[in-house]
C-alpha cells in the first residue's frame, strides 16, 4: 500500500562508467535492517548470550572491530550499545522480542540511516577529502569501522573490502553527504550504481 | 624564437625545445618550459618589474625564490586574476598573462614616484603623527587616500571559478624540504620501513642544489637520490607543496599549488589543495635563505642576492647583467662570481672583510677576478637600474672609485628558515658562529637538519639529514636500515665549508640611512629604525608594528634579521639578547579559497532534509532555512508571496484541515525500567503517573534553573516513552540526557536514542482533522473516547506501523502522525489524496508559527535560557515536591516583581504593524534605553484582523489592559499597543476537544 522511498530516491542516476583506471563506483545499499540493541551496565553478558542465540554472532568487545555472522554485522557504537545490520527478515522480531526489558532495549533505526558505498582503487584517496582517519590498509584493515565525522555530520565508516567502504549516514543528511561524495569522486571519474543492483546482505567483500 | 638578451648558453634546467608565450601588461613575451615568470622576464632584459609600496621606487627582483619582496604581479585575467603573486614562484605556462601592480601609467614611468619627494615626511609612524585632525572622523578620509597611494594588487570581486580541496593525510615521518638534508632524511626514514611524506615547495627536488650547475657533481648525486627515493613504495613525494603551519600533535598544514597544471574545475581538478597531515615524527629540513646587505640605494634594480644571480644563471640560463660586482661579507657569494664569469663580460668581488681565505683568493686570482677587501659602498649609480657602484676601502672610505656594472650580487650571510620550528612557541636561538638564528629546540618527535641548524656545507647537511631520518624512524618504532648513505657527496668547493667564514655586518659603513632599505616590500629604511629607536620602540615587537617592518606579504623573510642586527646595535646589546619577533602561520600566503576548500556553494554547510523534502519541492513549496533544516515556508497554492500565502494557509487550518511536515521535531526514544523516574527528574512536571497511551507537555530546566527545552512526551508502555523536543534543541537535549545518565545517574536503567531521522512526522490540523483521518484510514476509530485530546494510538496500516498522537500546536483539533521515514512520502500523499474532498492542503512554517502565536504557545523565540518558568507563565506546571534538574535554582530565578514575563500584545493603530524585537515602553514614558521588555514573536492575525504579538514585559500580566508603546528604532517606528493575555484564541481550549 505504501511504497518505501530512500533518501536518495531520484538522485541515483546511473552514469556511464569512467574509462579512467582510477574510476570509482558509488551508490546506495538498500534493503537492509538496522536494529540498535543496548544492555544495561551489568547485563552485557546476558545480551551477548541472547544475540549469539538469535544471530550466531557475538557482540564485539570494543569499538572498531565488528562481530559477524554470515548475514550480519555487529558494530559497537557506544557504551553497552550495538548496531546489528542484516537483511530484512525474521531476525529483527526475534531480537526485539528476545531482549527482556530488564536486560536492555532495542530500537529500529532502519529508516533513520542511509547506507552509501564507494568502491574502487581510489576510494581511500577520495574519502581522505573529508574523513580525518588514517585509512592505510595496515591501520584501517578490511572489516574495520569507525564512528567519525564527515562534513560536520556523524557517520559510521565500515571498510568492507580492499577498496570498498560503506558509510552509514543520518537519513536527513543523506543528500548532503551524497552531494559531497559525488563531488569528492569527480576527479577520479565515477559511475553511480543503480539502486537495485547495490543491495547487499552485509557480506564483507574480501578481495 | 630568439633567446632574450639575458639568456646564456649555460645548460640550465629549462627546456629550450618548448618555448612558451606569455604577456606582461599586454606585451607579448616568450620564455621556456622550466622558467618562472621572473626568470623569463629577466631573460628578456627586464630590470624594473615593480614599484615599491610607499615611495614607488623602481624595483627589480631581489631573490629567485619564496622570499622575494619586490616582484609581485597580478597573474591571470578576469575572475581568475590573482593579485600579489610572486614572479619568482609563478611557473611559466603557455598564455600566462601578468600585470604589474602599484604603478601608473607604467612601472617604468610611475607618477606615484612623486611620493619619494616627500620621503622625509613619510617616515616611520608618519600617519600616527600627521593624520590626527582636525576632526575625529578625518582619518576615514585620509585612510582612503593613503590606501590609494600605497598598496599592492587589488582583489577581484567575481566568484572564484577554480576548485580548491582540503584533504587529510597520515604518515609516520613527514620531511619538510627536499634540499640535501631533506633528501637524506627521507631516504633514511623510508629505508627503515616507515611511511614517509616528503614535502617540497619547489617543483623539483634538490633545494639549493638546483642553483648548482647541472653539469656538476652535485647534480649527479641529486638525480641518484631522487631516483632512489622514487623507487621506495613507502615514500610519498609532494612537489609544489609548502608547509605553511606546524601545530600541536604533529599536525602540519600543507598547501599544494597546481596552478602550472591549468586544472579544469569542471573535471574536478583542484587549483590548490590544503592537506592536514598528522605525522608521528617531523623532520624540519627547510634550509636557509640569503639575506641582503644594507647600504644606500641597495634597492636599485640590478642589485640582487648573490644566490639569486647564481640560481638564475645555473637553473634558468639567465645572466642578470653583463658586468657584475659581487658584494659580500662571507665566502658563499664567491660561488656566484666563479659561476658567472664564463658567461658575462666581467666580475669583481668587493668583500667587506679584511681577510679572505687563501683558497678563495687563489681561485679568484686564477680566474682573473679582482677581489677588493675591506670594501665599503659609498654610493650606487643609476636610478631605474644600477649603472655602477662607488667603492671605498675601510672606515675612512679612502680611495673611492666607481665601478661600472649592471649587476650587483650581494650577500649578507644566510638565515635559516626556522619559522616552522617556532610555530609551536619555541623561540629560536642566536648562533654566533653562523651569525644566524637557528631553532631553539624541537617539540618531541621533531628533528632538524641541514642549513636550518647552521649546517651550511653540503656533506654536513646530508649527514644531519640522514641522522634525523634515523631518529625520526626510531621515534616511530622502526629500526634503521643497516644500509648506509653510500653516495654522500663531498664538499664541492672552497666556500662549501663547515667553518662558514662570515663577518656579520648589519649595516655597511657609510650607508645613506635614508635610502638604505631593510624591508624592501614595506619601504622601511635604516632611518626608520633609528626613528623608532629614538621614540622608544626598542622592543622588536613594537618596532615591527611601528615601522611595518616584516608586515608585508613576504613577512620580512629578507629583512627581519638585518633589522634585528641594526636595532641591537642601536640599543648596544647583542643579537642573542634582542630576541626575535613571533613566527606564526602561514609561512607563505595562502589563498582564502584553498582554506575554504569544497565548503562553497551547496557544500557550504550541512543541510538537513526531511523525508518529504522532494515532495515539497515538487509541489510548490518555497523553502526556508531553519537551523540546519530546509523547511517549507509556504506553498504556492496559497499565494505567490509569503504575506498572502500564510494567511490563506491559516484560514485553511482554522476552517477546514491542513497538513504540515513536522519531521524536524527532535524525537527521542526513552526505554528502561527506570524511564518514568528518569523523566520525573528531567522534567519539572511529573511523568511517572502518566497513563500508557497518554501524552503530556513538559518543560526541562538547565541546572541553572532556567528554561532549557520543552515538548511533549508520550507513554507508549510502562517502560517506554516517546519524547519530542524543539527542532532547535534536539541535539542538545539528547546530549544532556546522555550526560545525566552516564555521569549523574548511572544507576538508572534507562536508554535514550535519537529517532529524529527514523520517523517522519506530519500534523493534521483543523476542525476537519478527524474527518481526514477517518477518510485516510477507514475502519479505524478516532472518536473522543478512543483518542481524546493528549491521547496516543499505535496503528498498523498495510503492515506499516504508525503512531498517532492527538496534540495541537495551532489551537485546533489536531493530530501528529509519525510513520517510518522511508514511508513518509507515501503516507503524506495518501493523506492529501484522501483529504482532498475536505479541501486538505499542505501548510508551511510561516502559517505554523502564526497559528501558534494566536494560541499563545511558546516556541524557539521564547524558550530562552535567560528565562524562568514563572517568566513564561509556566510556574504552576512544576511539581516541587519531587526532585528535578534545576529545582533549587528555579525558585531563585523566579524572584522579583519587575522581572519581564510573558504577555500578549495587540496593536492599537490600524495601518501600523508590530515588529519582532521591538522594544516596549509604558505609554508616556520616554523612548530611551532598553525599555521594559521586547516582542519575541509577531504576526498578523486573520482571526482578530490586527497585528498581535507575544513578548516579555516587566511585571507581565500585572499590567493587563495597559497601553504601551512598541518602539522599533531601526526604522524609527513607534506603535501604540495594549497588554493582553498571550492566548488570543480559544482561551478555554474548546476547539481542542471537539
Amino acid at each position: 500500500m505504501f511504497e518505501h522511498r530512500t533518501a536518495l530516491a531520484g538522485r541515483l542516476q546511473p552514469r556511464p562508467a569512467s574509462p579512467a583506471t582510477s574510476a570509482l563506483i558509488v551508490g546506495e545499499v538498500s534493503g537492509f535492517a538496522l536494529l540498535q540493541v543496548s544492555a544495561f551496565l551489568d547485563s552485557v553478558g546476558e545480551l551477548d548470550r541472547i544475540v549469539r542465540r538469535v544471530l550466531g554472532a557475538s557482540l564485539p568487545q570494543r569499538v572498531g572491530s565488528t562481530g559477524r555472522s554470515p548475514d550480519h554485522h555487529i558494530f559497537k557504537v557506544g557504551p553497552e550499545q550495538f548496531w546489528v545490520v542484516g537483511p530484512q527478515d525474521a531476525w529483527i522480531a526475534s531480537l526485539q522480542d528476545g531482549v527482556p526489558r530488564e536486560i536492555g532495549s532495542t530500537v529500529s533505526l532502519s529508516h533513520g540511516r542511509t547506507r552509501l558505498f564507494i568502491d574502487g582503487v581510489s576510494s581511500r584517496a577520495a574519502l581522505s577529502r573529508g574523513i580525518a582517519l588514517d585509512l592505510h590498509p595496515e591501520v584501517f584493515r578490511p572489516d574495520a569501522y569507525a564512528l567519525t565525522d564527515l562534513q560536520h555530520t556523524p557517520v559510521l565508516l565500515h571498510r568492507t573490502g580492499q577498496h570498498r567502504y560503506e558509510l552509514y549516514v543520518l537519513r536527513t543528511y543523506a543528500v548532503w553527504v551524497w552531494e559531497w561524495l559525488t563531488d569528492a569522486v569527480l576527479p577520479f571519474g565515477y559511475a553511480v550504481a543503480p539502486a537495485a543492483a547495490s543491495a547487499s546482505k552485509g557480506h564483507t567483500d574480501r578481495e | 624564437m630568439t633567446p632574450g638578451p639575458g639568456r646564456v648558453r649555460a645548460a640550465g634546467r629549462i627546456d629550450r625545445d618548448r618555448p612558451l608565450g606569455f604577456s606582461l601588461d599586454g606585451r607579448a613575451l616568450t620564455g621556456y618550459q622550466g622558467d618562472t615568470l621572473a626568470s623569463a622576464l629577466l631573460a628578456g632584459g627586464a630590470r624594473v618589474i615593480g614599484r615599491s609600496f610607499k615611495y614607488h621606487r623602481p624595483r627589480g627582483f631581489l631573490t629567485a625564490g619564496v622570499d622575494d619582496p619586490n616582484g609581485l604581479f597580478t597573474v591571470g585575467e578576469g575572475d581568475r586574476a590573482e593579485p600579489n603573486a610572486q614572479g619568482t614562484m609563478v611557473e611559466l605556462t603557455e598564455g600566462l598573462s601578468a600585470r604589474s601592480q602599484n604603478a601608473w601609467p607604467s612601472v617604468r614611468f610611475d607618477l606615484g614616484a612623486v611620493n619619494a619627494w616627500f620621503a622625509p615626511l613619510l617616515r616611520a609612524g608618519f600617519y600616527y603623527k600627521t593624520f590626527m585632525g582636525p576632526t575625529r572622523r578625518s582619518w576615514m578620509t585620509y585612510e582612503r587616500l593613503i590606501r590609494r597611494a600605497a598598496g599592492l594588487g587589488a582583489a577581484r570581486h567575481e566568484p572564484d571559478p577554480d576548485r580548491y580541496e582540503t584533504r587529510y593525510a597520515f604518515t609516520d615521518v613527514l620531511v619538510i624540504g627536499a634540499g640535501p638534508a631533506g633528501l637524506g632524511a627521507a631516504l633514511a626514514a623510508a629505508r627503515s620501513g616507515a611511511r614517509v611524506m616528503l614535502a617540497e615547495q619547489d617543483g623539483l627536488l634538490g633545494g639549493t642544489l638546483l642553483a648548482d650547475p647541472v653539469t656538476g657533481d652535485t647534480e649527479v648525486w641529486r638525480t641518484r637520490m631522487e631516483a632512489e627515493l622514487r623507487s621506495l613504495a613507502g615514500l610519498q613525494i609532494l612537489r609544489h607543496t609548502t608547509a605553511v603551519g606546524v601545530y600541536d600533535g604533529g599536525t602540519v598544514v600543507l598547501v599544494t599549488r597546481r596552478d602550472h597544471c591549468r586544472p579544469d574545475p569542471a573535471a574536478g581538478e583542484a587549483l590548490q589543495i590544503v592537506t592536514t597531515v598528522r605525522a608521528k615524527a617531523l623532520i624540519h629540513a627547510t634550509g636557509a635563505i640569503e639575506r641582503p646587505l644594507v647600504f644606500g640605494d641597495n634597492d636599485r634594480p640590478g642589485i640582487m642576492l648573490a644566490s639569486a644571480a647564481r640560481a638564475y644563471l645555473n637553473r634558468y640560463a639567465v645572466a642578470c647583467g653583463r658586468r657584475a660586482v659581487v658584494l659580500t661579507n662571507n665566502d658563499s657569494a664567491y660561488a656566484a662570481a666563479f659561476d658567472l664569469l664564463p658567461h658575462i663580460d666581467s666580475v669583481m668581488v668587493a668583500d667587506v672583510r679584511r681577510d679572505v681565505h687563501p683558497s678563495l683568493a687563489a681561485q679568484a686570482a686564477s680566474l682573473g677576478i679582482e677581489v677588493q677587501t675591506s670594501a665599503v659602498v659609498a654610493g650606487v649609480l643609476g636610478r631605474a637600474a644600477v649603472r655602477g657602484v662607488v667603492l671605498g676601502r675601510g672606515e675612512g672610505r679612502s680611495r673611492l672609485r666607481s665601478i661600472a656594472c649592471d649587476l650587483v650580487c650581494m650577500s649578507g650571510g644566510w638565515s635559516p628558515l626556522a619559522h616552522l620550528s617556532c610555530h609551536g612557541g619555541i623561540k629560536p636561538r642566536y648562533r654566533k658562529d653562523r651569525a644566524a638564528f637557528v631553532p631553539g629546540g624541537y617539540a618531541p618527535g621533531h628533528f632538524g637538519a641541514g642549513a636550518l641548524t647552521g649546517a651550511f656545507s653540503l656533506p654536513t647537511a646530508v649527514e644531519e639529514g640522514w641522522e634525523a631520518g634515523h631518529l625520526a624512524a626510531a621515534f616511530c618504532g622502526f629500526t634503521p636500515a643497516a644500509q648506509g648513505l653510500q653516495s654522500a657527496p663531498q664538499a664541492a668547493a672552497p666556500w662549501d665549508s663547515d667553518s662558514h667564514r662570515i663577518e656579520p655586518v648589519w649595516q655597511l659603513p657609510g650607508a645613506r640611512a635614508g635610502k638604505a632599505f631593510v624591508d624592501f616590500q614595506n619601504d622601511v629604511t635604516v632611518r626608520d629604525l633609528v626613528i623608532a629607536h629614538q621614540e622608544g620602540y626598542g622592543s622588536l615587537e613594537h618596532l615591527k608594528r611601528y615601522t611595518t617592518l616584516g608586515m608585508g606579504t613576504d613577512q620580512g623573510k629578507t629583512s627581519n634579521i638585518n633589522a634585528l642586527g641594526i636595532m641591537a646595535g642601536l640599543r648596544g646589546i647583542g643579537l642573542e639578547d634582542a630576541g626575535t619577533t613571533t613566527f606564526r602561520p602561514p609561512f607563505t600566503a595562502v589563498r582564502v579559497g584553498a582554506l575554504a576548500g569544497r565548503h562553497v556553494g551547496r557544500h557550504f554547510r550541512p543541510m538537513r532534509r526531511s523525508s518529504l523534502h522532494d515532495w515539497h519541492l515538487a509541489h510548490g513549496a518555497q523553502m526556508i532555512e531553519a537551523g540546519p533544516w530546509l523547511r517549507p515556508w509556504y506553498y504556492l497554492w496559497a499565494g505567490a508571496t509569503v504575506e498572502r500565502a500564510y494567511l490563506e494557509e491559516m484560514r485553511l487550518v482554522r476552517h477546514a484541515v491542513g497538513l504540515s511536515d513536522i519531521s524536524t521535531l527532535g524525537k527521542i526514544d526513552v526505554q528502561g525500567p527506570d524511564a518514568a523516574e528518569f523523566l520525573d527528574r528531567v522534567y519539572v512536571n511529573g511523568f511517572a503517573r502518566l497513563p500508557v497511551g497518554k501524552a503530556r507537555y513538559g518543560v526541562m530546566l538547565s541546572d541553572a534553573g532556567t528554561i532549557f527545552d520543552d515538548g511533549t512526551t508520550t507513554r507508549l508502555a510502562d517502560t517506554r516513552y516517546f519524547m519530542t523536543t524543539t527542532t532547535a534543541g534536539a541535539e542538545e537535549v539528547l546530549c544532556w540526557l546522555e550526560f545525566l545518565l552516564q555521569t549523574a545517574w548511572p544507576d538508572l536503567r534507562v536508554h535514550v536514542t535519537c529517532v529524529t531521522d527514523e520517523w517522519a512526522g506530519m500534523a493534521i490540523a483543523g476542525p476537519r482533522a478527524r474527518d481526514a483521518l477517518e477518510r485516510a484510514f477507514p475502519g479505524q476509530d478516532f472518536s473522543n473516547p478512543t483518542l481524546p485530546h493528549m491521547g496516543c494510538r499505535d496503528l498498523v496500516v498495510g503492515r506499516v506501523p504508525m503512531r498517532l498522537i492527538r496534540l495541537s500546536f495551532s489551537g485546533e483539533l489536531a493530530y501528529e502522525l509519525y510513520v517510518p521515514a522511508g514511508l513518509g512520502p507515501a503516507v503524506w500523499e495518501h493523506m492529501l489524496l484522501s483529504g482532498e474532498p475536505l479541501g486538505m492542503r499542505p501548510y508551511g512554517l510561516e502559517a505554523l508559527a502564526a497559528l501558534r502565536i494566536e494560541k499563545g504557545h511558546i516556541a524557539g523565540s521564547e524558550v530562552d535560557p535567560r528565562l524562568s518558568l514563572a517568566d513564561l507563565g509556566l510556574g504552576r506546571l512544576a511539581r516541587y515536591e519531587k526532585p528535578f534538574v534545576g529545582r533549587e535554582l528555579a525558585a531563585r530565578a523566579a524572584s522579583g516583581p519587575e522581572r519581564a514575563s510573558l504577555v500578549g500584545i495587540e496593536c492599537l493603530e490600524p495601518g501600523k504593524r508590530l515588529r519582532g524585537g521591538a522594544i516596549l515602553f509604558a505609554a508616556g514614558e520616554p523612548v530611551r534605553g532598553h525599555g521594559r521588555g521586547y516582542v519575541t514573536s509577531v504576526t498578523w492575525s486573520p482571526t482578530l484582523e490586527k497585528f498581535i504579538a507575544i513578548g516579555l514585559f516587566a511585571g507581565g500580566l500585572d499590567h493587563l489592559g495597559e497601553e504601551i508603546v512598541c518602539a522599533f528604532p531601526l526604522k524609527g517606528e513607534r506603535v501604540r499597543a495594549r497588554i493582553t493575555s498571550p492566548v488570543f484564541l480559544d482561551p478555554k481550549g474548546e476547539r481542542l476537544h471537539v
